[in-house]
């Protein structure tokens, strides 16, 4: 991302941002609300097109590349999005099937991330009747079951429980020493600092960035040790 | 061509998920289906006794209605609207097929998707047709087929499946009418914001369309076999022609 800016209505919402993430890095972009923090993840999603510089992915034009249908970027925001009238599973199929997997091979690689995230038993519900918690932890198996180059978080864990955010992060973390580039948006300033390599500070252009080394689990303390207790009651 | 199939497929799957609007489409088909059976059952009924026959006709005559024109007006009405509802069912499903994205918040996973918008507006349009064809196939066949077969309907039979040209018309050309009218509904749902803005535009342009429609296919059917297909070829191309502009015009910032 070269000196990207985005104005909506003649009005700048970001401006001059340089940014570059590596495959296996994970980076956090912090701020204040209306800072251009999700405006700055759709640039990158190539979901808006930079009204100033370029973005590109994979050294191809965000943009053109999303409406090349490359595939390249998998995006999980704070809206879940779901079809409410198929099931969980129905909706991974469909999702997948657009990337080109087989519903064998999207039941064999959500089966796994399910479990991980405790969502066996929402697989074959509605989405639409599932808690906001749930759907979300959907459409993070979506995410994660693609292969995308870059994931791209807008607040993922706005409706998890605790112990499914850290899995969450855990698992998010885990892609990224794979390999995989990553951004995660948020508001959960602990959380970004345990899990990325770096965190931007944003408010209309980078202010701020913060780097760190050693990633740790985003939440500990007695009060979610009390939490996994009531869990295994 | 499979992801264009997926989109299709998930749409025919939420809406055969909707009960009420599955029996709403069945009632409408069924009610016109009853009320022009009734009529045309009854007048063949009738007119198997000339006495009857006579009375009817002198009854109507009071009225100031020819007996022909009645059963060439009625006839009209049910094959115009015979071809009316497809395209106008058509309309409403596919007047909130990729609005319903934007609600579910769909939308930016099937742009990030390996999908080319115009697939995608095709894929829509696709599984917006698929159950109102199946009852237009059911119903429409079956009626017209049936009542078709009414003695005193003989002189109208070629507007109730006695005919080359009623076949093109009900195979092809009332599915490319709406494939027409269902790719302007698909467009203007992609563009629209809200639902009202769609289903205003959807209710007053494509209404109006779908009626004018159904009336030129039926008036069509005395004209012969190639101008029903030169009707479908052309509804074919302009629904080409949206679908494209369609693709186009929704290429620019989908989440903003």
């Amino acid at each position: 991302m070269t000196d990207a800016g985005r104005s909506f209505d003649g009005r700048s919402v970001l401006s001059k941002v340089s940014l570059t993430v590596s495959a296996g890095e994970m980076v956090g972009i912090a701020g204040p609300n209306g800072g251009g923090k999700s405006t700055l993840l759709m640039l990158m999603a190539g979901l808006l097109r930079p009204t100033t510089g370029r973005v590109l992915v994979c050294g191809v034009d965000a943009f053109a590349l999303s409406l090349t249908a490359a595939g390249q970027v998998g995006l999980v925001t704070a809206r879940p999005g779901l079809y409410p009238l198929l099931t969980g599973r129905e909706n991974l199929h469909h999702f997948g099937g657009l990337f080109g997997l087989s519903e064998a091979e999207v039941d064999a690689k959500a089966e796994p991330l399910a479990r991980t995230l405790e969502l066996i038993t929402g697989f074959d519900v509605r989405a639409g009747k599932l808690s906001t918690g749930m759907q979300q932890k959907l459409s993070l198996i979506r995410a994660l079951l693609l292969s995308p180059k870059l994931l791209l978080f807008d607040e993922p864990t706005a409706n998890l429980d605790p112990l499914a955010s850290r899995a969450l992060y855990a698992e998010v973390r885990r892609r990224a020493d794979a390999g995989l580039a990553c951004v995660l948006v948020t508001h959960d300033l602990p959380a970004a600092e345990a899990v990325c390599n770096r965190v931007l500070l944003v408010n209309g252009g980078i202010e701020k960035e913060l780097t760190f080394t050693e990633h740790r689990a985003p939440l500990t303390g007695p009060t979610l040790a009390a939490w996994q207790q009531l869990v295994k009651r | 061509m499979k992801r264009l199939m997926r989109i299709a497929r998930t749409e025919v799957l939420e809406h055969s998920r909707q009960p009420w609007m599955l029996f709403i489409l069945a009632a409408n088909y069924a009610l016109w289906t009853f009320v022009f059976g009734a009529e045309f059952f009854f007048i063949d009924a009738v007119a198997s006794s000339p006495e009857q026959l006579m009375q009817l006709k002198s009854q109507l005559s009071q009225l100031g209605v020819q007996y022909d024109t009645v059963l060439q007006l009625s006839t009209s009405t049910f094959g115009s609207l015979s071809f009316t509802n497809l395209p106008l069912f058509v309309a409403i499903m596919s007047g909130t097929s990729v609005l319903h994205d934007r609600e579910c918040g769909t939308m930016p996973f099937l742009m990030l998707a390996p999908v080319t918008r115009l697939q995608l507006l095709l894929g829509k349009l696709i599984g917006a047709m698929a159950i109102p064809m199946l009852f237009h196939v059911v119903f429409v066949g079956v009626s017209s087929l049936a009542l078709g077969r009414l003695g005193v309907l003989a002189p109208f039979s070629f507007k109730l499946g006695a005919s080359g040209a009623w076949w093109v018309a009900f195979l092809i050309g009332a599915p490319a009418s709406a494939a027409f009218v269902g790719a302007l509904g698909t467009v203007i749902s992609a563009l629209s914001r809200d639902v009202r803005t769609s289903m205003q535009f959807t209710s007053f342009f494509i209404g109006l369309l779908s009626l004018a429609f159904g009336a030129v296919l039926v008036d069509g059917l005395s004209k012969g076999v190639e101008l029903q297909v030169a009707f479908a070829i052309g509804c074919v191309i302009a629904a080409g022609i949206t679908l494209s502009i369609g693709a186009r015009l929704i290429s620019k910032d989908v989440t903003s």
